[in-house]
């Protein structure tokens, strides 16, 4: 009984100082979303990620039974600002229809992005995730609130051991980056219905 | 030599040790868009001189180049200190906002000062981040100022929490430090 008492206070002490529950990060490099030449729609846009959604925090598996954790509103809002930059004349960060800045900006669309994620990993050795997926869903109302359209781009990312070992984010940064690229591709082909 | 059941259990604790992974990076820095939202206000494009760990600060002692959470060393993932981390934090920015030009005369470099993470209270943890900025017009200085930024985030006895926590906690100090310099009036000014 003492050594299962011992054993069971040893696994716990090296989990609590060692800290599981991996926080890894969807930020890459988002300098490298700009300057991609595409032609501009001419239209002003907001970006509207409510406070809820910026410090909403995923927790989804890893490899070896652990978990990874994220914040993939938080993390992405740079990156889908700079998408939309690439693809709008301006754009301005809203909170909601009802900003002021909607109006007072003239903004012709409010675009609201709706992220979903998902993570594995077939290792039983290590935790960061082999595979990450992420489907951004942008939905565009006019400055009204009135529904426009909806724009969908999904985009996955996948890093082995010897990649990820510098990197433990490396699977979700590649669908990060990935996606905020179709982001910009499906925006241009929709510019019938944006124009 | 230890018993055999001795050696189980540490062999248990080392493998529980092994596959959480120890060995942290602090997240990559991601650019605030209200500090980006700042930046494209500023009338003139500028390039980035030389950022550095101060020799002789805080930063030099202990933090500069890797900080301790909960014992664990957290390393920068750009570089090999948090002077990079900083000019790759300004970098981004300025990308971002179209505010960067190589060619352009004004010029801003730092060095850093403070760069500290405690991560040891079990209510609440905090960060505290201090550098000097220096701008530069032709080469000559024409704004010269110490920023410092702090956090302070609610926490956890657990390390699996508190360390998590610290590590996401780290780019918003910088995302703060960042603010304060871009909307210093002295700064905007020095930029004309």
């Amino acid at each position: 009984m003492k050594r299962v008492i011992y054993a069971v206070a040893a696994l716990v002490f090296a989990a609590f100082v060692s800290g599981c529950a991996h926080p890894i990060s969807l930020s890459g490099n988002v300098a490298d979303l700009t300057g991609t030449g595409i032609n501009k729609l001419d239209k002003f846009v907001g970006l509207s990620i409510s406070e809820a959604d910026r410090l909403r925090e995923v927790v989804g598996p890893g490899g070896g039974g652990d978990r990874v954790s994220y914040f993939p509103y938080r993390d992405l809002e740079t990156g889908i600002y700079v998408a939309l930059s690439e693809s709008f004349t301006k754009v301005s960060r809203v909170n909601g229809v009802a900003d002021p800045k909607v109006k007072a900006q003239g903004l012709h669309y409010v675009i609201t992005p709706v992220i979903t994620t998902t993570s594995a990993s077939p290792s039983l050795l290590t935790w960061p995730p082999t595979v990450f997926t992420i489907e951004l869903l942008c939905k565009v109302t006019d400055a009204d609130g009135k529904p426009v359209t909806e724009v969908r781009a999904y985009a996955d990312g996948r890093a082995e051991f010897d990649e990820f070992k510098k990197d433990f984010s490396l699977a979700a940064k590649r669908a990060a980056e990935a996606v905020l690229k179709n982001l910009m591709k499906v925006t241009y082909e929709a510019k019938a219905t944006l124009q | 030599m230890f018993p055999i059941h001795h050696a189980r259990i540490f062999a248990a604790a080392f493998v529980v040790l092994l596959a959480s992974g120890c060995a942290i990076q602090a997240p990559r820095y991601q650019a605030s868009i209200e500090n980006v939202e700042l930046l494209k206000q500023a009338p003139n494009s500028v390039s980035l001189g030389g950022f550095s760990v101060q020799t002789g600060s805080l930063a030099a002692a202990k933090g500069g180049t890797s900080l301790s959470v909960r014992g664990s060393p957290m390393n920068s993932p750009v570089g090999t200190d948090y002077a990079a981390y900083m000019a790759d934090a300004l970098s981004q920015e300025l990308i971002v906002a179209k505010k960067l030009d190589p060619k352009s005369k004004i010029e801003i470099s730092g060095k850093l000062l403070k760069n500290d993470i405690s991560a040891g209270g079990f209510s609440t943890n905090s960060g505290e981040i201090e550098a000097q900025f220096v701008v530069k017009k032709d080469g000559v200085v024409r704004f010269e100022k110490a920023k410092n930024a702090s956090l302070t985030w609610d926490s956890s006895f657990l390390g699996a929490v508190a360390i998590p926590k610290a590590q996401q906690q780290y780019p918003l100090i910088v995302q703060k430090l960042l603010s304060l310099l871009w909307g210093d009036a002295d700064f905007q000014a020095a930029l004309k």
